[in-house]
């Protein structure tokens, strides 16, 4: 058995920790599935309402699956899907220590513009396993757990993901 | 040609790091290896547009307190209305004097409740049971009255008393379970040190991992290495408790009638039973003390002894 206290969501500062540890992640989610910041982090927002509202009902441990369950709900209302837009770190930070040749630093901008194409054309069912797993870095379990999925039903969209992905790249 | 990495999760368990070293050898000698790896690689630098979690942390924040300030407005457009107004509000003041600022919280059959006091004490309240505190003048004297069980974890401070009908307890900043019900009082303390005071002035004081219960005026001490109690989560624990008390816990849990007649009411039960799954909880109980179960047409138990 756990040896921390119990802790209340009312708690100010236990409620903070439920919004700092995955506020984030929920958006990217929401913004996966609709391709709209604004829309993704309304929803974001109602559901930390929501869990304020009903705070002394829930555990801590529960919150999270609390909070990916009222923004599923929430989704399904949602109409409107614009296509994600995504942007890219370099890999170089420091340019001028690179000795990559003009070349291939354009061959490279070129094959990120590919994939980010690909990508926000993938199905939304997918884009959002593919993309919480490569850029969020969540395992197939957690990412099970917010979707409702079961981990096998994952493990077959971010194969099918890669698939495609892959195939249309090969094409342009 | 149909290639291996086409059945349905190959890709994924790549990813993931999960392949046999067999499946990863062959796999990296294929063409198209070269291109999955630079998408992977490509697509772990991805970011989304950026997220400013203070600005919607902060929005929250004002939506909460927005709702907690919110009061009705109404528009008065008579004299009249005046009048009646003012009326209510004297209504509401003598009503509000007498209440004396009392706040009552209680918990359905099945349901726990976590209730936070004035001064962040936290009590947890078992299913049935409730609390009761006077919230004004909180801070001077922390007391409350419990009816049933429940959990408290308690910030440091002035004496903090818990009264039941079966005695009291007496703290100063701990974490302890208090259980009364008729001709039964009992005390765990997790955290800290507790002061029990039965009716009939039995006293115990408690440290952490003892208990203490009287019951039917007979005094019992054990000890126990639980960190706080179980039916926090989702079970119910007993130590060599009355039947009686058991069967009690297992009524207001799920909502249930037993008929006792036929059974010794006084005998012990140690063991635990899960609070989701009546029927498991039921067994889990009942079997051990070798007595059966049968549901009847009024929706109460029917218990027998089999011995």
């Amino acid at each position: 058995m756990s040896k921390e206290p119990l802790k209340s969501v009312c708690d100010q500062k236990n409620f903070e920790e439920i919004f700092n540890k995955h506020s984030q992640t929920l958006r990217n989610y929401i913004y996966y599935k609709c391709g709209n910041t604004q829309q993704a982090e309304d929803i974001v927002q109602e559901s930390y309402i929501k869990l304020w509202d009903n705070c002394s009902k829930i555990i801590f441990e529960k919150a999270k699956s609390f909070l990916y369950t009222v923004a599923n709900n929430r989704f399904f209302n949602e109409i409107a899907h614009k296509k994600v837009v995504l942007e890219h770190q370099r890999k170089n930070v420091s340019l001028d220590r690179t000795n990559e040749t003009p070349q291939f630093i354009l061959e490279e901008e070129e094959f990120y513009i590919k994939l980010k194409k690909v990508i926000a054309d993938l199905p939304e069912k997918q884009r959002e396993v593919f993309l919480l797993s490569r850029i969020d870095k969540k395992k197939y379990t957690e990412i099970a757990e917010m979707t409702g999925l079961s981990v096998k039903a994952v493990e077959k969209r971010m194969s099918k993901a890669l698939l495609i992905i892959k195939e249309k790249i090969g094409k342009i | 040609m149909k290639q291996e990495y086409n059945d349905e999760t190959f890709l994924a368990r790549w990813i993931a790091n999960d392949l046999s070293s067999d499946e990863l050898k062959k796999f990296k000698s294929s063409e198209d290896y070269h291109q999955y790896k630079k998408i992977n690689e490509a697509s772990q630098l991805l970011k989304t547009p950026n997220y400013n979690k203070e600005e919607l942390l902060g929005k929250i924040k004002e939506e909460k307190n927005t709702k907690n300030k919110s009061t009705k407005v109404f528009k008065l457009s008579s004299s009249w209305i005046y009048s009646a107004a003012a009326s209510i509000i004297i209504l509401l003041t003598v009503f509000y004097f007498n209440k004396n600022n009392t706040s009552n919280f209680s918990s359905a059959y099945g349901e726990q409740k976590i209730v936070k006091l004035p001064d962040n004490s936290i009590a947890f309240l078992s299913p049935d049971s409730s609390i009761e505190f006077n919230n004004k003048n909180w801070n001077e004297k922390r007391d409350l009255v419990l009816t049933g069980e429940a959990y408290f974890e308690v910030e440091k401070g002035k004496h903090f008393t818990v009264n039941t009908k079966q005695g009291k307890v007496v703290v100063l900043g701990t974490k302890f379970n208090v259980n009364a019900s008729n001709n039964f009082f009992e005390v765990q303390c997790f955290e800290g040190k507790v002061k029990a005071i039965s009716k009939n002035n039995e006293q115990a004081i408690l440290t952490k991992g003892k208990a203490f219960r009287v019951y039917d005026n007979k005094n019992e001490n054990w000890s126990f290495s639980k960190e706080k109690p179980s039916w926090l989560n989702g079970e119910s624990n007993f130590n060599n408790t009355p039947l009686s008390k058991v069967i009690l816990t297992l009524e207001k849990q799920y909502n249930l009638k037993f008929n006792t007649n036929k059974i010794d009411l006084n005998r012990r039960f140690t063991g635990t039973y899960t609070n989701d799954n009546v029927t498991i909880a039921l067994k889990t109980v009942f079997a051990p003390m070798k007595i059966s179960f049968k549901l009847a047409e009024n929706s109460s138990v029917i218990l027998t002894s089999n011995e």
